[in-house]
């Protein structure tokens, strides 16, 4: 447990000695699966399926606020769309336009849960945005970047599902006709509506609890949360006859959690043994305190030292007079 | 001689300024009345043509539909029952506008609060010895 914890304090004193260049890096490699995982998923475009335009978007939004990461994926996805059908397209700038102006004026700066959210979809984790958000956020509000990064992943996974009969469809058909059989492809999507409607529930209930004034509450809250996903995804599968497999489920949930636990290591490691109480007052108000103290270990300091049976030094007369301060000729 | 306790104090003074001073200036400017129902009234703009958005498409989606039906239909209870959706939407939706511009102003406040408090105290600092540093 000491060595694990030395590790966690190196690990945090190098980033933060080096976060002026973590942070874009990180930004930048974010960016650079995002639009990746576009181009392999979507690929209607050979011009956007160019790999250095992706690496050149990458290495922008390294220097660009993360907000820059949505916006570029945005363009990306109605690029390859367009490729694709006009009426997909339009579907999905409407889709997009319509949750920009309802969630964005609440998590302006949360915009990389959008990004991540369908990423945790495309590796099978889900279930671990919740309990990210529900664990690292202070705002229930950056559940709505969840929901809308969700919607858009359930979205572009429709239209990739039904690509083929999409792109059947002929120039004869109308484009109200286009547009009709994927707008209705998406909003009689009933997976979706209720695993977003899991995922919001969850993400409430671990952030409630992971605020509340009990020992233990992050553990606990990771705990109640992945059980209550687990749960619900578990009857929803088994009722509404969803596309999951109970493998699928567990392995994902189970991940989650480990990826949780991970970050309450990092973010939130405290030691209930030893905790203090105190009371104090001053001018305005009288204080009860609970004090936990964080378990932290300090790097240990290598001190090397040699020991060499070559170190030999001639001593002459000179230097022990020197030393002694007399006259060199009075020793013999 | 360098005071430990005013630099440490001044550095999140500045810390402040850098990140948070933006974002909590315009709550300086406003009571919170004032705040909550500007972003109320922003809400209902961006709540209404978001629901005419979604009823257009799906107004679009269902044209077949709708266009078959049209005779037949009554129009007036069809008017009244998307009326009815919309006020529900923006019931809800203004809800929970509310909600955060109530719970982000409180939230600045005290954060302003503290950051006033943090600069008497340095300006206190300053004053009892002169000013040195």
């Amino acid at each position: 447990m000491t060595a694990l914890l030395e590790i966690k304090e190196r690990i945090r004193s190098f980033c933060i000695r080096f976060e002026v260049y973590l942070v874009p890096v990180v930004k930048s490699i974010l960016a650079f699966i995002t639009f990746y995982i576009i181009r392999t998923h979507l690929g209607y475009m050979n011009r956007a399926n160019n790999m250095t335009l992706i690496l050149v978007l990458a290495l922008a939004c390294a220097l660009l606020p993360a907000n820059m990461i949505v916006v570029f994926a945005a363009v990306l996805v109605l690029l390859q769309l367009y490729a694709l059908s006009k009426a997909a397209c339009l579907v999905c700038f409407l889709t997009m336009l319509v949750l920009f102006m309802l969630y964005f004026r609440f998590t302006p700066k949360k915009g990389y849960y959008a990004v991540l959210t369908p990423l945790a979809f495309v590796f099978n984790i889900p279930y671990v945005m919740p309990l990210v958000i529900g664990l690292l956020d202070e705002s229930p509000a950056s559940i709505f970047a969840m929901i809308a990064g969700g919607i858009m992943y359930y979205q572009l996974n429709g239209i990739v599902a039904n690509a083929s009969s999409i792109a059947e469809m002929t120039e004869s058909d109308s484009i109200l006709t286009k547009f009709s059989d994927v707008f209705n492809q998406f909003i009689g999507n009933r997976e979706m509506v209720i695993i977003l409607a899991i995922l919001l529930a969850s993400a409430l209930v671990i952030w409630i609890v992971r605020r509340l004034p009990v020992d233990h509450a992050w553990s606990i809250a990771i705990a109640v949360g992945s059980v209550m996903e687990f749960v619900l995804v578990f009857i929803a599968d088994v009722q509404m006859k969803l596309p999951l497999t109970m493998v699928t489920i567990l392995v994902g949930v189970v991940v989650s959690a480990l990826v949780a636990v991970i970050l309450k290591f990092f973010f939130f490691n405290l030691d209930y043994t030893r905790v203090d109480r105190v009371q104090f007052e001053d001018d305005e108000y009288y204080y009860y305190v609970k004090a936990v103290p964080k378990i932290y270990v300090s790097n240990t300091e290598k001190k090397v030292q040699k020991f060499s049976g070559d170190d030999t030094t001639k001593i002459t007369k000179k230097d022990i007079a020197r030393e002694m301060d007399i006259d060199e000729n009075l020793l013999q | 001689m360098i005071h430990n306790e005013r630099v440490r104090r001044m550095v999140k003074l500045q810390s402040f300024e850098d990140r948070k001073g933006r974002e909590y200036d315009p709550v300086l400017g406003y009571y919170r009345n004032d705040y909550v129902g500007l972003h109320l009234i922003k809400g209902f703009v961006y709540g209404t043509i978001s629901f005419g958005i979604m009823l257009a498409a799906w107004g679009i989606g269902n044209m077949a539909e709708l266009l078959a039906n049209l005779h037949t239909m009554d129009i007036r209870q069809f008017v009244i029952d998307m009326l009815l959706r919309y006020l529900a939407f923006i019931a809800v939706y203004l809800l929970g506008v509310y909600a955060y511009a109530h719970t982000n102003y409180s939230k600045a406040k005290k954060e302003i609060k503290r950051h006033n408090r943090n600069l008497k105290k340095v300006i206190g600092s300053f004053n009892q010895d002169g000013g040195e540093s």
